[in-house]
């Protein structure tokens, strides 16, 4: 039913827009479906079904600011996944964005599900942020440095609205996060990015929670080659300083370890083979260890539709299961790029 | 260390110590100098080599795609946005051809001289005649392929669209530095002058081959056909952006030997596989062509590589044969088109 009525809306917005009126904002719908079978006893023995139907619209506002909104409908309702206002040219290298934001914490949670590579999100971001993306309302302001390279330094203030690591919006109290990410050309085709990253706000009443991460992309993507045929490697490490009581009831740090790594190979211009070696330690309880990996391979008929499957084996706590998931995304309308 | 961009630079004019410390305050206060040369990013190495003939010492030139790269598919570096956020002025080549990567710098850069509307925003597609353009009322479907609403943007395969964007690009430049106006105008009329002259020797090195059906890979090659009567009836790809499937490459096939097409065009940075299969079971002739300037190493401008493409086309067509024209009679309407469009630019 609530699938139902944001397509309706998409048809009246898409009536409203297409072609009527050149002001009109960029209307694009991603869609995403999904199907996942596990032997994990816990949990069911295979899902699937439209995971996602999402509404994008995006236009400059005036001048001065520009705005994008992401609208979402699942099985369980339709939310506002991200909606933000942001500055087009403010002096000195500012940018200032408000809105309901994706925190800009590592590489991988700037980037949108669909354009992952891979179907399953990364142990890290499943133990550290509610549904493994960091997205809460707040302000964000950027600086872009004037020297020669690349090198940006963005703030942000949240709500602290994450329930996993945050306090959940139980207490009203704001969450920090902070970005340094930098870019280096390395020749024409190579190029290496280089991140780090904090976070810190409230978990509970006078319980805070610290979360540092390092990221770095390494890419080769050569223009001169006919094929398309590119090498990706990313990696994230994150280190989670959690507050909580003991049990005596004392405070305590609960310091835990993660990081993963993926390599994305794209053999031709419409696939790409991709494997991902995972490791977290529970947040709350550093001493059960995660780990995962996996692999996933991608076909892209043309640049508006992928279909990805992936096979992932997990183990934790003395258990192991095996999880083999596909995923069908297409995009209807313009869709540009994702972050690089 | 090598950048992404393809960059031209030219000398810099001898600066005084009281412009250079103006020059200091203008550009602390990001603002164009009078002193510094104006720096021009341009989408593409051809507006960057246009920019470059028009501006000569007066602008520092650098080119965002390079010549042997998909200028459909510019990855969106940061290091792209360094470039942007210290622009005076930005060259598209427009008509979306830089929709799926450039808005996305632009809204990093924070630069408002090159925003859409900006000073320093130049669409250079303006008053250049397009083609395949739909009517508004046109419904556009993504089954169609990756089609562009507002026309083909390969605007630049046509050397009289050069002559064009060399007016717009002047005009820009002639704002933002008024002080050099009379230099950028007669630096452009020399390139006029130049590119006229240029473009009756490719006239008359292509006029025997007439209506000659050539086969492409995408169609990119639209503007050049256009231009030198040359015709283009399919391509190798099945849809614009769909790689062909080995069932369509067959039909192609049958289609080369049917037509007696008797040569096959690709851009530098599609896999050639499937021309060189097609050229191989049909015998038709195939070049892998420079699409802009800096598709080749020694292709370094307009008259380069206006040279190189009419002069290799030629000389395949030459060595097949005698010209094949398909349905030679009835082109008199395009014949008057094309006559009528190089008139109304010498007129100008």
């Amino acid at each position: 039913m609530r699938v139902a009525v944001l397509v309706l809306l998409i048809g009246l917005l898409s009536s409203g827009f297409a072609g009527s009126n050149p002001l009109n904002p960029d209307l694009s719908v991603i869609g995403v479906f999904g199907g996942a079978w596990t032997d994990d006893a816990v949990s069911p023995r295979f899902d699937g079904g439209l995971d996602e139907l999402e509404l994008v619209v995006k236009a400059d506002v005036d001048p001065f600011l520009t705005a994008e909104g992401f609208i979402a409908a699942t099985e369980s309702g339709v939310s506002l996944e991200e909606a933000w206002v942001s500055t087009l040219a403010l002096p000195a290298g500012l940018k200032a964005t408000l809105g309901k934001i994706r925190g800009t914490f590592g590489k991988l949670n700037l980037s949108h599900e669909h354009a992952w590579y891979a179907v399953s999100p990364p142990l890290a971001s499943s133990f550290l942020f509610d549904e493994a993306v960091l997205v809460d309302h707040g302000a964000r302001l950027a600086w872009l440095s004037p020297l020669p390279v690349f090198v940006e330094l963005t703030a942000e203030a949240l709500r602290g609205n994450d329930r996993v690591s945050f306090s959940g919006g139980s207490v009203p109290d704001w969450a920090g996060v902070g970005h340094l990410k930098t870019f280096f050309e390395l020749g024409e085709a190579w190029s290496l990015e280089l991140g780090g990253s904090g976070a810190g706000g409230p978990n509970a009443p006078g319980l805070r929670t610290l979360i540092y991460g390092a990221d770095l992309a390494l890419r080769f993507r050569d223009p001169r080659t006919k094929t398309h045929r590119n090498v990706s490697l990313f990696a994230e490490a994150v280190l989670s300083d959690r507050g909580q009581l003991d049990a005596s009831g004392s405070p305590e740090i609960a310091r835990a370890r993660g990081g993963w790594v993926l390599l994305d190979i794209q053999p031709f211009r419409a696939w790409h083979v991709a494997g991902r070696v995972d490791y977290m330690e529970e947040p709350a309880s550093p001493d059960v260890d995660h780990h995962a990996y996996g692999g996933s391979l991608s076909y892209s008929p043309s640049e508006f539709s992928n279909l990805m499957f992936e096979v992932r084996s997990d183990s934790a706590g003395g258990t192991s299961w095996t999880t083999v998931s596909g995923r069908l995304t297409f995009a209807l309308g313009p869709h540009g790029a994702h972050p690089f | 260390m090598m950048t992404c961009s393809w960059t031209i630079r030219l000398p810099i004019r001898t600066v005084s110590p009281l412009g250079s410390i103006l020059g200091l305050i203008l550009f602390l206060g990001s603002s164009v100098s009078d002193s510094a040369p104006l720096r021009i990013v341009a989408t593409i190495p051809d507006l960057a080599a246009i920019a470059s003939e028009v501006g000569g010492e007066f602008v520092d030139v650098t080119a965002i795609a390079r010549g042997h790269q998909d200028p459909h598919f510019v990855d969106p570096k940061p290091s792209l946005v360094v470039k942007l956020a210290k622009a005076d002025a930005l060259l598209v080549v427009g008509r979306e051809l830089e929709a799926p990567w450039l808005p996305a710098l632009l809204r990093s850069a924070r630069n408002k001289r090159i925003l859409p509307g900006g000073p320093g925003y130049v669409d250079c597609s303006r008053g250049v005649r397009i083609l395949e353009e739909h009517a508004h009322d046109h419904k556009l479907s993504r089954a169609e392929g990756d089609v562009h609403p507002h026309g083909n943007p390969h605007w630049y395969l046509d050397p009289l669209n050069h002559l064009i964007a060399s007016r717009t690009i002047r005009d820009a430049l002639r704002t933002l530095d008024p002080a050099q106006a009379d230099v950028f105008s007669r630096r452009q009329d020399a390139f006029a002058v130049k590119l006229k002259e240029a473009m009756a020797v490719w006239d008359a090195r292509l006029a025997p081959w007439k209506h000659v059906e050539v086969l492409t890979y995408h169609r990119s090659w639209i503007y050049l056909a256009d231009r030198y009567h040359l015709e283009m009836a399919i391509e190798i790809e099945p849809r614009p952006g769909i790689p062909p499937s080995p069932g369509h490459t067959r039909e192609v096939i049958a289609a080369v030997r049917e037509r007696k097409i008797p040569l096959i065009i690709q851009d530098p940075y599609y896999d050639p596989g499937a021309g060189t299969e097609i050229a191989r079971r049909t015998g038709a002739a195939f070049l892998v062509l420079p699409s802009m300037v800096g598709g080749e190493p020694e292709i370094r401008d307009v008259f380069g590589l206006f040279d190189a493409l009419t002069g290799r086309i030629a000389g395949a067509l030459a060595a097949r044969g005698a010209p094949v024209p398909r349905h030679e009679h009835d082109h008199g309407h395009d014949h008057d088109h094309h006559e009528h469009s190089n008139e109304r630019e010498d007129a100008r």
